[in-house]
């Protein structure tokens, strides 16, 4: 077994990589993300495509069209929120997210967006009584809202 | 209790453990403007996750296990406002076995029209699982779902109706109480008096195993602060 501590030379490497995470961090295109969409858009989802050209959306270089809000799109949507976050927030505030992610937010996605049928809430209304089947066949998709943080409601029952 | 304090020996699996605990790899293809395909595959291996407590938590059910999955979307007419979506998951628990989920959206967003509209169907194919301490010894988690929802936005008004079913092949599943279906209807209606405010009330109905009939009412106020983002959401 190796431990941490007859490695002292793991740490300096360690603090050297940290240190230059932080200082390409401070070099990275974020800085010239757009800080808001300068366009309306139209009601529904957009396709960036359908404006921009295919040219590349100069702070993520990557092309418009990878941030088409289709159906792909927001599936993996945590993908592009890790990687691209910039872009994100030129026309979402952390509220829109925190819809569905917030853990001290005590109502459930399916409650607080009733009234949008259209889009993507991970659980339906009355969840309660279903989630103990869908948990059981695929768990890892709950572990990226639950199991860290937002746990006091599940508490009740699992001890 | 939720969950069951297992006491035996888990098997042994003969497979070989990968020593990550994470593992997730993502395809995205855009075939033509309206075709637009994504594959997925993920690896989790409980054991190796590093945790802080020896508490048992949602975080750590069964510390040996492992799960993998493989899923796959397609979305037709991307940029169209008929849409079809299918997708496909085949997801693998050393604990609960094989299970996949397959099934397919039909959406209908008219650019012109302010009538929204999908049809979706689900098929959920699931192993046996064991029932410790039951009246039988294995039941079925395979059950299939139907959805339907409409929302008519008028700028200054808006209605929807979601309606959801499940129905379950196993009447033995002591985690649905002997009722093998479950339904649920949501209807809302909203104005939108100006851009920062919403007023809006649902109701809605259900029948599930844990309530033969559930009615439940809401009303939503919303304010948006400092939401003059452009086009912002
Ligand atoms: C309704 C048409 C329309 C849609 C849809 C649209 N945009 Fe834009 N966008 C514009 C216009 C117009 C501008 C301002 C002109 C410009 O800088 O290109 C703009 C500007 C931007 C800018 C700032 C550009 C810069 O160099 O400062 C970014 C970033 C951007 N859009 C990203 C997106 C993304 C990402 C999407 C999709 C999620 C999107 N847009 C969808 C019309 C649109
Ligand atoms: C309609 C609900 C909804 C909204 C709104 C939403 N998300 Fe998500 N998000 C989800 C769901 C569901 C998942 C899990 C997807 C999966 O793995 O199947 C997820 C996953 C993620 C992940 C990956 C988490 C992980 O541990 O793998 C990130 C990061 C993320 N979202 C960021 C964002 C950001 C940033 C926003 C705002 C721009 C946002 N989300 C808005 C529902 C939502
Ligand atoms: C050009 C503006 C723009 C940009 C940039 C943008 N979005 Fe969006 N996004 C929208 C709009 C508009 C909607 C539709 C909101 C609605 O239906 O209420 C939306 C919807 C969503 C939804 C909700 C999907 C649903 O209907 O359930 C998610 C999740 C999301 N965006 C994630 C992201 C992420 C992650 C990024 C950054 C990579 C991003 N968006 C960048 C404008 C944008
Ligand atoms: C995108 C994030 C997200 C994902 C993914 C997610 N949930 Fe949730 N869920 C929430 C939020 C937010 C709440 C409300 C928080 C609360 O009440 O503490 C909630 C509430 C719940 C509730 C309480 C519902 C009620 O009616 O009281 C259960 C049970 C639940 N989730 C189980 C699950 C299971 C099982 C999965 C995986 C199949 C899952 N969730 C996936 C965000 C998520
Ligand atoms: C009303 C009690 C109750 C509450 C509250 C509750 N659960 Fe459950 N949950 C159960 C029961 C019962 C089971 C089935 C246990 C079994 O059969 O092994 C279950 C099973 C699960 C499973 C599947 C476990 C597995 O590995 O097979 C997950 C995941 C899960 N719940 C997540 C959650 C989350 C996340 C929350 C909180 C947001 C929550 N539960 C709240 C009762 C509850």
């Amino acid at each position: 077994m190796r431990t941490w501590r007859t490695s002292p030379y793991l740490l300096f490497v360690l603090a050297l990589c940290l240190g230059f995470l932080s200082a390409c961090s401070l070099l990275s295109p974020e800085a010239s993300f757009a800080p808001s969409h300068p366009e309306k858009l139209g009601p529904g989802r957009p396709l960036c495509s359908s404006c921009h050209e295919s040219e590349l959306l100069s702070g993520a270089r990557k092309p418009y069209a990878s941030f088409d809000h289709t159906p792909t799109f927001l599936k993996d949507h945590g993908l592009s929120a890790g990687r691209d976050a910039g872009t994100c927030a030129s026309c979402h505030g952390q509220s829109f997210c925190s819809d569905c992610h917030s853990g001290k937010t005590m109502i459930p996605p399916a409650v607080l967006l009733g009234n949008r049928p259209d889009r993507a809430v991970p659980h339906r209304a009355g969840y309660l009584s279903y989630h103990q089947i869908e948990g059981k066949i695929d768990p890892v998709g709950c572990y990226t809202c639950h199991g860290r943080a937002n746990n006091q409601r599940c508490a009740a029952c699992h001890k | 209790m939720a969950f069951n304090q297992k006491k035996e020996e888990p098997a042994v699996s003969t497979e070989k453990k990968s020593r990550l605990a994470e593992q997730d790899y993502k395809l995205s293809w855009k075939i033509t403007r309206s075709i637009q395909f994504s594959g997925h595959y993920a690896e989790r291996n409980f054991k190796d996750f590093f945790a802080g407590t020896n508490l048992p938590s949602l975080f750590r059910q069964i510390e040996t296990e492992k799960y993998k999955a493989q899923s796959a979307l397609l979305t037709l007419g991307v940029d169209k406002p008929y849409q079809f979506v299918a997708d496909y998951r085949r997801a693998k628990r050393e604990s609960n076995g094989e299970s996949t989920r397959s099934g397919a959206e039909f959406r209908i967003i008219p650019t012109t029209f302010k009538l929204k509209s999908g049809l979706a169907y689900h098929r959920i194919t699931a192993a046996e699982v064991p029932l410790i301490g039951g009246t039988v010894a294995f039941y079925s988690l395979s059950h299939s779902e139907a959805r339907l929802w409409l929302l008519h936005d008028g700028g200054g008004y808006y209605l929807s109706l979601d309606a959801v079913s499940y129905s379950f092949d196993d009447r033995n599943n002591p985690l649905l109480n002997g009722e093998p279906k479950a339904y649920l209807g949501v209807a809302s209606v909203g104005i939108r008096p100006s851009k920062a405010f919403t007023l809006s009330g649902d109701v809605s109905y259900g029948m599930n195993s844990l309530y033969k009939k559930e009615v439940r009412g809401l009303l939503r106020i919303e304010f948006h602060f400092g939401g003059n983002k452009g086009g912002g959401k």
